[in-house]
């Protein structure tokens, strides 16, 4: 045997800020404070089960599989709280119980414990559990059907399905101004760019999440909506709008960021935060799908190990 | 701290979020409002919004209730689902149960009744036309109301 190599691991340099595991997931937690205050704000009682479900039943299937499986129980780290309560936040208000449940059970299983936990997960767990749940229970990830009993004070239907069924008419209307302050139908968490931004900012500041990748995500959105919009304004929306509609905070600060699942020298962080962007962008404008951050995030997930070995090379 | 407290506190919280979760979903059921906000149809043509809040209000298109819920006419019993008297199918000689609430069988013998999507498109389109506004019939239109 010449190589019975399996995995390949980057390597050097590692970064440590001195901290423990469970000291950046509390941040994390903070961090999407602002982002969860929003939501109950918005939408009231539902959403605060859906968070309450998400985030306790992920910290018990963590507890419950690690037991199983005579693993150390490491629920104390903070962690699987913050796969449940970011895979909450992507939720509609009133998604049901059941869809819950299963949701931060795929997080936690499929999502992280199969890869052996914390750290060996190579997509973000959350991401990957929301992309299952869409693909099987589309119409439960329906924001405008799941919603349809809320009255709202602004345009009341999703932008980004909106703007691919109807065209950028149809959401050219809708001021920039609402959308970063949340009025937009979306995610119990995703929806007010403002609170994002703050707990996003924060984190960077906290030297948890390295700017790159949540800066480079933005700019990949930037750039490429904005030659979408050039090329065609009547087919394409601007990129102000692709920013602030959807997912895309929500993923440029806190799905493509995830830890084990993304990279740690700087080039490589450019490049996969500009991907995500870029791919994002080429989903909604020319793929099926109304919103593309979900698949943008894991297709970046996928390449991660490619592009983090770009890195300085040792000369001979 | 020790990463058993940890633990321990991670499971209280669990417990206690798990709680309050138990008590909104059970005391909080998502439930059908008095008068709908907005329908969603899941079509095999994809589905269609229809904003009822929007076209019934005063501070919207303010539209009568009684322009849609149009039988019996002007009479707030007609408050009701169309698809309790349009069934999805027309069957012949088959009488929609909710007729039967107000009228014998034999007394409506032969009525021409739409069926639910003919209704539908019918009412939704007519009156688009009437007003020269929202969207109207025909085949270049049917996105307009469609997300495909
Ligand atoms: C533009 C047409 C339109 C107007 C105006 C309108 N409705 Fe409706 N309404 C509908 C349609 C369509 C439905 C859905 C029926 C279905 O799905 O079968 C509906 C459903 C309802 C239902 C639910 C019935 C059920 O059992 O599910 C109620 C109640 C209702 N409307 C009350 C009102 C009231 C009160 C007003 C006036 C403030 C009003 N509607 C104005 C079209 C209209
Ligand atoms: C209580 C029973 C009942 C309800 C509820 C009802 N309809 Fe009807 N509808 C009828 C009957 C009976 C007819 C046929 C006789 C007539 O034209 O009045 C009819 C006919 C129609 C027609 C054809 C009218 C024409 O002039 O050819 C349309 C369109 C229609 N309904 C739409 C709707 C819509 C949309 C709703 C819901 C907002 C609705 N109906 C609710 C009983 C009902
Ligand atoms: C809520 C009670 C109610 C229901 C349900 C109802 N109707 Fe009626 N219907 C009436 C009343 C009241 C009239 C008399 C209206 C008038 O003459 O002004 C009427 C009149 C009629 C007429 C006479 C023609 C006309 O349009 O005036 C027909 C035909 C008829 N209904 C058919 C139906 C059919 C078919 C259904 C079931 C799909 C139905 N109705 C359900 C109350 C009802
Ligand atoms: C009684 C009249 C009437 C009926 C019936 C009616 N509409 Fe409308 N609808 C309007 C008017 C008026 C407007 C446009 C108002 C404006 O643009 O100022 C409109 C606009 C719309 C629009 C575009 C505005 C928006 O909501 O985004 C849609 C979509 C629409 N209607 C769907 C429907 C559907 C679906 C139905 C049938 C279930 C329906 N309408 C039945 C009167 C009606
Ligand atoms: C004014 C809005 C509107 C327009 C325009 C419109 N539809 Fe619809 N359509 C509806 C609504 C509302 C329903 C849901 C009725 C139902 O559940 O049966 C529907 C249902 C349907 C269905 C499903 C019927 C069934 O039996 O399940 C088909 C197919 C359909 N439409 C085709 C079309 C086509 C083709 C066009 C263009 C010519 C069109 N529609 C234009 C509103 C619209």
């Amino acid at each position: 045997m010449l190589s019975s190599k399996q995995f390949i691991v980057s390597h050097a340099p590692f970064w440590h800020n001195g901290t423990a595991v469970h000291y950046r997931n509390y941040n994390w937690l903070l961090a999407l404070a602002p982002a969860v205050a929003a939501g109950l704000t918005y939408f009231g009682v539902p959403a605060l089960g859906v968070i309450c479900l998400a985030v306790s039943s992920a910290i018990l299937w963590e507890g419950l599989i690690t037991k199983l499986s005579g693993r150390q129980v490491n629920v104390g780290d903070g962690n699987a709280a913050l796969v449940g309560l970011i895979f909450g936040l992507l939720l509609p208000a009133t998604a049901p119980w059941w869809l819950v449940l299963s949701g931060t059970l795929i997080a936690i299983l499929i999502g992280q414990q199969v890869f052996g936990g914390i750290g060996g997960n190579p997509f973000n767990p959350a991401a990957l559990s929301w992309a299952i749940i869409f693909l099987s229970w589309k119409t439960f990830l329906d924001f405008d059907s799941m919603l349809a009993n809320y009255s709202f004070n602004f345009t009341p239907y999703h932008p980004l399905v909106a703007l691919k069924a109807f065209g950028p008419q149809a959401v050219a209307q809708i001021p920039l101004l609402d959308l970063f302050l949340g009025k937009q139908v979306g995610g119990i968490g995703t929806t007010c760019g403002l609170a994002l931004v703050t707990g996003g900012i924060w984190l960077i500041a906290r030297g948890i999440v390295r700017w790159e990748i949540p800066v480079s995500f933005l700019a990949g959105v930037l750039v490429s909506s904005l030659i979408f919009y050039v090329a065609a304004p009547a087919k394409f929306a601007g990129p102000g709008f692709h920013i602030l509609a959807g997912y895309t905070l929500f993923g440029a600060f806190f799905l493509a960021p995830e830890d084990s699942s993304s990279p740690v020298n700087f080039v490589p962080m450019l490049i996969y935060g500009a991907t995500g962007g870029i791919m994002t962008i080429l989903i909604r404008n020319i793929g099926a799908y109304p919103d593309g951050v979900i698949f943008a995030v894991l297709v970046i997930n996928l390449i991660n190990p490619l592009i983090d070995k770009i890195r300085p090379q040792r000369v001979n | 701290m020790t990463s058993k407290k940890h633990r321990t506190v991670a499971y209280a919280v669990a417990v206690h979020l798990l709680l309050v979760a138990i008590v909104c979903y059970a005391a909080f059921p998502v439930t059908q409002p008095e008068k709908p906000i907005r329908l969603v149809y899941w079509t095999n043509a994809g589905k269609v919004l229809f904003n009822h809040e929007l076209h019934s209000s005063d501070t919207g298109f303010g539209l009568s209730c009684l322009d849609c819920h149009h039988h019996p006419p002007d009479d707030d019993q007609a408050l009701m689902a169309c698809s309790q008297c349009h069934p999805q199918k027309v069957k012949d000689g088959v009488t929609p149960k909710a007729c039967l609430d107000c009228h014998d069988a034999d007394e409506i013998e032969g009525t021409e009744l739409p069926n639910k999507s003919d209704a539908f498109h019918g009412q939704c389109t007519g009156c688009h036309e009437q007003f020269g506004k929202g969207p109207p019939s025909g085949s270049d239109n049917c996105s307009k109301c469609h997300v495909m």
